[in-house]
Parts: C-alpha cells; sequence; structure tokens
C-alpha cells in the first residue's frame, strides 16, 4: 500500500508539472516532492516497527525534576508528551521534542503551533476566578488569513472533585468556563479546569474547530 | 529556562521514550496527509453537481446554480459514443467557466479532417449567475457554451433553479443554438476558435428542464425533459437512436469530493459520469509547521545595565561570532544567512528563505533567532529576504515590540501596524559581513520526470516518462550557471510523426520532432545574472541553451516599487532555433523577440499581465492574462494571444490561448515548501503568438517579498 501511495503520489505531482510542452516547475520541485515522499515512507517503516505507543507510567518519571505534560487530543486520539521551553509569567510554554507546541496563559491554552489547524492566540484572562469576561482568538482560515473571534466567557466552580493523574491522586476545585460567540463569531466552547492548590493538574482545552478539545495534565510539577 | 534541547538532554531514558513515542504518533497524524486534501468537506448537503458538459446541471442540461466560490471541478462522462472531460472553476461567486474535451467515435463533420475516427474537439463556456436563489425566487443563470470553437457544442441558455424542500429541487430552463429544438448551426468555418457573438441567443429557444430529489446524504435521483436533439450525432451520424427527450438518473456522492453518476438516457443509451471537486479556499488542513524557538526576553536594563553596554561593537572578531551563531539558528529554520550588517543599536540581516512560501513566516522566524543571538543594545532589525541574490525588500522591526507581542492576542496585527516595509538597498552595508560557505556552491540532482502533453489533434495525450540529471554552479549571490539533460524511457507518442503542417516557421509545433530526435538530449544549459541597476529596479540577463527549442540571450529589467500594485517590464532577446537533436548545433533561424509587459495585482486575488512585444515566429501582438490567486498559493488562470498572424496562418484555434493552473505543494504534502507546480492546458500548441521559455522571470521572483505579498502572509508571522 505504501509502494502504491508512493507511486501515486509521484504520478500525481509530476504529471501537473507539465503541460502542452511548457516545463513550469523546476527539479527543485520534483527534489522536494521525492523526498517529502521518502521521508513519509520512512516514518511509516519506523511507526510500524516501533508498534502501539505505550502509555506513560509513574515509575517512568522516577528522579525526573523538569515539569512535564500530557496533551490527549481527543479528535486524533493522540497522546503527547510536552516539556517547559519557556518561562514569562503568567506564560508557560511547552513543546514535544518534534516541536509540537502549547502555550498557556494561567494554565489557560492561549496559543498551539504545528497542529493542522492552530489556535494562533488568545488573550489572557488572568487566573482562574468566578464570573464573566470577554475573550478574543485569532486563528486561520484555509486561505491561512487570520481570522478574529470574539466571545463572552462564564467561569463557574464546580465544587471539589478528586481526580487522578498519571496514579497520583489530587483533590481540586472544578471550574468549568463557558465561551458564548458574539459579535460576527458563532458557535460556542466549554473548558474545563481542575485546580489544586496553585497548579492545575488538569485541563481539557478547546482548540479549534478542525482540532476539537485537548486534555492537558501535568505530570511532573 | 533551558531550552528543550537541553531539557532533553536531562529527561531520563525511560520518559524520553515515552514522549519519542508520542513524537513518532504525532509524525503519524502528518503522514496520512498527502491525499487527505482530496477528501475536504464540501459544504451543503444537496449541493449542485456537474451535468454532462461539465457545468452545474441536472444530467445533460444546464441549471440555474453556481459552484461555491473558488471551486474547481474535473468532470468526465460518456454516453452514445460521446466522451467528455472538463475542467470547471468558479471564478467568482457568480462567474464561472468550463475547459471541455470531448471525443465522438466517427462523427464525421465535413471539413473537420476526422472522418472514420475519433472526433475531438476543445470548448469553453461562460456562466454568470444573475440572480441568486432567495425565499420565492429561483437562482437563475444566464450561460454562454462551446462559444470559442467550431461551434458543435455551441448554444446558450437562461436556467432558473429552486430549492422547493431541503430535498427537492427543480430546474426550468431556455435553450438556444445546441439547446433548442433541432438545433444545428452552422459551424464557425475554417480554423475555429471565434468568438460566435453573432450566433448568441439567435434561432427559436426551446424549453428544458427537471426535478431532482435527495434520496439520503449520498444518494439523489434526477428526472429531465432534454432541448438537445443530437442531430449530428443521433439523426446524421446515427451513433446512438435518439427515441426520447427524457433522461433518468442517480447520483452516488462517493466521497466528500467525489460524484459518481449512471443514467439512462434519450431512451436508448445508458451513461456514466464522476466527477471531483475541491475549493482551494477550504483545504482540509494547513500546512504542519514545527513551533518556532521563543523568544528570549532581554535582562532589565536598570537592573542589569552592564547587558546593555555597547562596547562589544569594540571586539573585531564579535560580529563574526554573532554571524555563526545566527547563521546556525537559521538553517534550523530552512533559512540562509547571506549577510549581516551589525552597529551596536540595529543590524541588517539578508537572508534566503529555502523553506516557507509566506515570506511573513521567513520574517518572523528570523527575527526570532536575531532576538536570541543579538546583543542586547541592539533594537531595531533589518529584515532583507533575496531571492536570486536580488534584495527584494526591507522589513524593519522593533525588537521590544517582538518581545511584547509574542504572546498578545493582537499581537500579529499590532506588528504589522509597527512594522515599515520599504526598499532595500542594492548592496549590502559596507560593514557587513558575508555568510560563511556559501558560494561558490554546486549541487546536482537525478530525478524522475513524467511530461504530458496533452490535446494534439491526432494523440490527445502523450505521456514521457523519462529521467533527468541537473546541476548548477552558484557562483555568487547573483549569478550561476546551470544545465539539464533528460533521457525518456517510455513514452505513448507511439507512431505519432507529429509533423508541423503550420506554415509559419515552426517555433512549437515541431514538438515531436525535438522528442524523437533530441533524446537523450540537453534540456537546457545557461547562465544567468540577477541584478539592481537602480531604485525599484531588478535586471536580468540570461545566456546560453535556454529551453529546448531556443538558444541565445534573454534580457529583462523590472520596475517595481515595493509598496506597488503596479510594474513595468520589458524583455528582449535574441534567440536561435535548436537542432532537433537537442545538442548544441543551431538551426538557420534566429529571431529578436521580446515584449513589454505591464503587471496589475487588482486586488481580492485578482490579478492581470499584458504583454506587447513580438513572438517566436516574428509575428506581432499582445497577450493578455488574468488570473486569480488565492492566498494560500492556488493560483487559477486564463490567457489568451493576438498577433498579426491571421487565424488562416495560425491554424486551427485561430489564435493562442489557454488555462494556467498552479498548485502550492505544500497543500499536497502538508509541510512548508516554498516550491509549486503550474500546468498550463492550451486547446492547441501552434506557432503563432509563441514565447520564449526562460527560467527565473523577474516579476514572479520579486512580487512573494514585496509589500503586498508579505502583507498577505501576515497572519503567520508569528507561526
Amino acid at each position: 500500500m505504501t509502494l502504491l501511495k508512493t507511486t501515486l503520489a509521484l504520478v500525481l505531482g509530476a504529471s501537473l508539472l507539465s503541460g502542452c510542452g511548457s516545463i513550469s516547475a523546476n527539479d527543485a520541485t520534483y527534489a522536494s516532492l521525492i523526498g517529502t515522499v521518502k521521508e513519509r515512507v520512512k516514518n511509516k517503516r519506523a511507526i510500524r516497527k516501533a508498534g502501539p505507543a505505550r502509555a506513560p507510567k509513574r515509575s517512568d518519571f522516577a528522579g525526573v525534576k523538569q515539569p512535564i505534560i500530557s496533551a490527549y487530543l481527543e479528535k486524533d486520539d493522540l497522546l503527547l508528551g510536552l516539556i517547559l521551553n519557556d518561562i514569562k509569567p503568567p506564560v508557560l510554554s511547552w513543546t514535544t521534542i518534534d516541536r509540537v507546541g502549547m502555550t498557556f496563559a494561567d494554565a489557560r491554552l492561549i496559543q498551539t503551533r504545528n497542529f493542522r489547524g492552530d489556535l494562533m492566540a488568545s488573550s489572557q484572562t488572568g487566573p482562574l476566578r468566578v464570573g464573566s469576561y470577554p475573550l478574543e482568538r485569532r486563528t486561520l482560515d484555509g486561505e491561512n488569513q487570520q481570522i478574529a473571534q470574539t466571545f463572552t466567557c462564564t467561569m463557574r466552580n464546580e465544587g471539589t472533585e478528586t481526580i487522578t493523574v498519571l496514579e497520583i491522586k489530587h483533590k481540586t476545585q472544578k471550574f468549568t468556563e463557558h465561551c458564548q460567540g458574539t459579535k460576527d463569531t458563532t458557535g460556542s466552547f466549554t473548558n474545563t479546569y481542575w485546580q489544586g492548590g496553585d497548579i492545575v493538574w488538569r485541563g481539557r482545552h478547546f482548540i479549534t474547530e478542525d482540532m476539537g478539545y485537548v486534555v492537558v495534565e501535568r505530570l511532573v510539577k | 529556562m533551558s531550552k528543550s534541547g537541553t531539557s532533553i538532554l536531562a529527561i531520563s531514558a525511560s520518559v524520553a521514550f515515552v514522549i519519542g513515542a508520542s513524537f513518532t504518533a504525532a509524525h503519524a497524524q502528518s503522514s496520512s496527509r498527502l491525499f487527505e486534501v482530496l477528501s475536504a468537506d464540501i459544504g451543503a448537503p444537496f449541493a449542485p453537481t456537474m451535468n454532462h458538459y461539465g457545468a452545474p446541471g441536472l444530467i445533460d442540461m444546464p441549471s440555474g446554480e453556481a459552484m461555491p466560490d473558488g471551486e474547481l471541478s474535473f468532470s468526465a462522462g460518456y454516453f452514445g459514443s460521446t466522451g467528455r472531460m472538463a475542467l470547471g472553476f468558479q471564478i467568482t461567486p457568480r462567474l464561472s467557466g468550463t475547459f471541455r474535451y470531448t471525443g465522438v467515435d466517427s462523427l464525421n463533420i465535413p471539413g473537420s479532417g476526422y472522418i472514420d475516427v475519433i472526433y475531438y474537439d476543445r470548448s469553453f463556456d461562460l456562466r454568470y449567475q444573475v440572480l441568486r436563489e432567495s425565499t420565492y425566487l429561483p437562482a437563475v443563470t444566464v450561460g454562454l457554451q462551446d462559444f470559442l470553437g467550431t461551434g458543435v457544442y455551441s448554444g446558450e441558455y437562461i436556467a432558473a433553479t429552486k430549492n422547493l424542500t431541503p430535498k427537492l429541487k427543480v430546474t426550468a430552463g431556455l435553450g438556444w443554438g445546441r439547446l433548442a429544438k433541432g438545433g444545428t448551426r452552422p459551424l464557425v468555418g475554417g480554423t475555429g476558435g471565434n468568438v460566435n457573438f453573432d450566433q448568441w441567443f439567435s434561432g427559436s429557444p426551446s424549453a428544458f428542464g427537471g426535478v431532482e430529489y435527495q434520496v439520503n446524504d449520498r444518494l439523489s435521483v434526477t428526472a429531465e425533459y432534454s432541448a438537445d436533439d443530437y442531430v449530428r450525432e443521433a439523426s446524421n451520424a446515427g451513433l446512438f437512436n435518439r427515441k426520447s427527450n427524457f433522461n433518468f438518473g442517480a447520483k452516488y456522492r462517493a466521497s466528500e469530493r467525489t460524484t459518481v453518476g449512471a443514467y439512462y438516457m434519450y431512451g436508448s443509451e445508458i451513461g456514466l459520469s464522476v466527477s471531483y471537486s475541491l475549493n482551494p479556499k477550504r483545504p482540509k488542513d494547513t500546512p504542519l509547521l514545527a513551533a518556532p524557538a521563543p523568544i528570549n526576553s532581554r535582562p532589565d536594563r536598570a537592573r542589569n545595565p552592564e547587558a546593555w553596554v555597547t562596547t562589544w561593537i569594540e571586539d573585531s572578531e564579535a560580529p563574526r561570532i554573532v554571524r555563526d551563531v545566527l547563521a546556525k539558528n537559521l538553517t534550523r529554520e530552512g533559512i540562509v544567512l547571506e549577510s549581516l550588517s551589525l552597529g551596536a543599536y540595529e543590524a541588517e540581516l539578508r537572508y534566503r528563505n529555502t523553506r516557507y512560501r509566506a515570506e511573513a513566516i521567513a520574517i518572523g522566524r528570523a527575527a526570532r533567532a536575531m532576538a536570541n543571538v543579538l546583543p542586547a543594545s541592539v533594537e531595531t532589525f533589518h529584515l532583507v529576504p533575496m531571492e536570486r541574490g536580488l534584495p527584494i525588500s526591507r522589513t524593519s522591526l522593533r525588537r521590544s515590540d517582538l518581545e511584547e507581542l509574542e504572546y498578545r492576542v493582537d499581537g500579529a496585527e499590532t506588528l504589522l501596524a509597527r512594522a515599515v516595509i520599504g526598499e532595500a538597498s542594492a548592496q549590502p552595508a559596507a560593514n557587513a559581513i558575508i555568510g560563511e560557505g556559501l558560494y561558490p556552491k554546486f549541487t546536482w540532482g537525478i530525478a524522475p520526470y513524467v511530461q504530458p502533453n496533452y490535446f494534439d489533434p491526432n494523440a490527445p495525450v502523450v505521456l514521457d516518462f523519462g529521467v533527468r540529471a541537473s546541476a548548477r554552479y552558484q557562483y555568487s549571490s547573483g549569478l550561476s550557471f546551470q544545465g539539464a539533460v533528460s533521457k525518456t524511457l517510455v513514452s505513448t507518442l507511439g507512431s505519432s510523426t507529429g509533423a508541423s503542417t503550420s506554415v509559419l516557421q515552426h517555433v512549437r509545433t515541431d514538438g515531436a520532432k525535438y522528442k524523437r530526435q533530441g533524446d537523450p538530449g540537453i534540456d537546457h544549459l545557461s547562465a544567468a545574472y540577477y541584478f539592481r541597476p537602480g531604485q525599484n529596479l531588478y535586471g536580468r540577463v540570461s545566456a546560453g541553451y535556454l529551453e529546448s527549442m531556443f538558444a541565445g540571450v534573454s534580457t529583462e529589467l523590472l520596475w517595481k516599487p515595493v509598496d506597488s500594485r503596479f510594474a513595468l517590464g520589458v524583455e528582449l532577446n535574441y534567440v536561435a532555433q535548436r537542432d532537433f537533436n537537442r545538442l548544441f548545433g543551431l538551426q538557420n533561424y534566429r529571431v529578436a523577440t521580446g515584449h513589454i509587459s505591464g503587471y496589475w495585482d487588482m486586488g481580492n486575488g485578482f490579478h492581470s499581465q499584458v504583454d506587447v512585444g513580438r513572438y517566436l515566429a516574428g509575428d506581432y501582438g499582445a497577450t493578455l492574462s488574468v488570473s486569480r490567486e488565492f492566498k494560500n498559493g492556488w493560483r487559477v488562470g486564463a490567457f489568451a494571444t493576438l498577433t498579426n498572424v491571421s487565424a488562416a496562418d495560425f491554424g486551427e484555434g485561430s489564435f493562442d490561448k489557454g488555462i494556467r493552473l498552479t498548485i502550492p505543494l505544500e497543500a499536497l504534502l502538508g509541510n512548508s515548501n516554498k516550491q509549486t507546480m503550474t500546468t498550463t492546458l492550451r486547446p492547441l500548441t501552434r506557432d503563432g503568438g509563441a514565447k520564449l521559455n526562460v527560467e527565473g522571470r523577474l516579476y514572479e521572483s520579486v512580487r512573494a517579498s514585496h509589500a503586498a505579498g508579505i502583507q498577505s502572509g501576515w497572519g503567520r508571522v508569528w507561526k
């Protein structure tokens, strides 16, 4: 199947390269096409060889001092491990080793990078607190043009809840944040946060319509 | 805070394994991307579908509907010895065009040259939706079918379509010409290709119509009353027995992009169709792009004044050290440092963007890299993208703005408001240090290729499969020598001689001779020099074997202010026709050819270009090109050339015209990529109105990095 797809890709790409004797693409285009297809084949082989990803265990993190979070993309059924790579309070930025990035301000998602539908930016609304406030977001449309969205959000305290994050129980306060589109923005989303002490141990954040929700857990403080 | 590389080293092997597994899975997410673009959502469940002519419609008749703005559709159908393929494009929300290629088995049309063989016909349609559907009114479209060909399918129509319920819609229309009962207009005599104004809406119209019912999300059924009598095919040629005016069929949406149909047509025939559509405005995904490095904030000046001193500038080694570290960081982002001019308070980086189609991304990443490397006192960054050795523009940013806006919701628009985009000087500053080890540089490669040629009257599709070896010697930033040789391995050219009957100099119609005798052969072997002769001016000189059929000298001068939507260019070439063996010999034909070109970025994605001058066959005339360019790089355009060559001398088609489609490679591959693929579809390749194919013309080389190009991609400056 891989060989078939590779061949199809080459034929599809190459057949688009010229017509009527007018060669409009250069050799770099061919090289790019072939290089990408080779990389895909290599990645697929590596995935097949590695087998299914193993869920992390608490023992994996014995002795680890670096802060680590996990991010579970619900739509893609994909688990990522991220390490901290920038601190500008109240902003914390995290990345995987292949540079998938997520940035939070006061534990709320304000940017993603290297997802197929990124949240380009979101306004910072401060620490979790009950009440209503405006929220602005920036995403990209199909032509990669920035879209400005405006919401009115309402935060509610849902009471206490004990959650388990990677085999450790945390007593938390649960908050839900419902954001409703205003002006030209349609739709709504609801984020959920489980805060224990100063740390939000778990958060379920809306990224974009394309990406859906991500559940983020603080594995190592 | 340490950067990710350090952090990873500090993590235990077991954790690295967990993260590594996620890393692999993340790539799995992108690896299936190659064909996902082909299956994006097309929107409304009862969307318009294509008829047998490749236009929105019922089965054989058109409807009043329009496709979504920007929709590209490819369709093919067959019934009653007639096969049709069509490329359709919704040019604006109301205006659409279709190019259609038809083959009819043994349709013997006197004077066509096709007797007892497949009759091939190329035709164009235009449709305009004069009324959009509303609560009480139907959508109404006026269409011109085959208005530019020999007229075999020439007809006009007004069609109205109304959705009565979410599952039921009806269409009624009036047709003229081909779409009227008994409508066989006299064919446009001679070579075709002329606009048949005098025939539009002439003769008595006939009514047509139909009903479509959506059975479920995928399946719809259609019944139509056709006004097309198929006089030439049924009555005259007896290709099928037309017993009825009624057609019945079902269309099935096999995927979100693909629709297949089966029909019982004209009381005797089974028909089949398939259509595939995509919309550049709504790709399934945006290209994946690795997260940029965060910006290192400078220490507080009041608390840490020693970090802001400028004495480092007195150290003669400091600029080189900075350059080397910066070059390394830029390389990681696919950016090549061409030169760095460093002062105590400002710096100018000249760079080559090898990865990002949107220049704004390169600007954003280069600025981040500068912020992370340059001494704290350097506050202003000037970023100069270089293309083919030409400094194209200069974007100036304040470092404090980068630090302030990195995580702000309005970071992109505020940064643009504070940025200054202007003219770049022809040369870097006197104190600039050049990127190390860039020139001279030799690169080479060997790659397979597929080259299709379409619409030759004797061989509609010819495919050449082969291998090409290419090499490039970049002597300096603006001077390069390059060449390529190719060898065909498999060709479907078959026995077709492709002997040209053109009465003009055979500047393009001897393609088959070049293929047969020039294999293997030199595709091109030339030198090119790019330079900036003055403010707003760009120059190019190319010499050598410029393309497969011509060798000589090509010169070009372009005037294009950075912030202007207009540009003017002059191109002068003196070339000789190459031998058919595509080696070093030349034929006796010599020609001075060239054009004055005007370029206009019309706004809303539309671009136009007018070239006036002398063409390869020595004919004088002008070419008008109009294209719609989507901000993500997709481009669909059309062109037409009229010269002083008569229609009779030009041959079939009367004048040169065609369609051009450009696809950004990143849309197919899902990663950041500057490369594009362009295909030009001409109904016929003739000798009149032919231009030299010289690589690296100036306008397309510079405009993406001028103000309009940078601004159109600015939404991704922080990406």
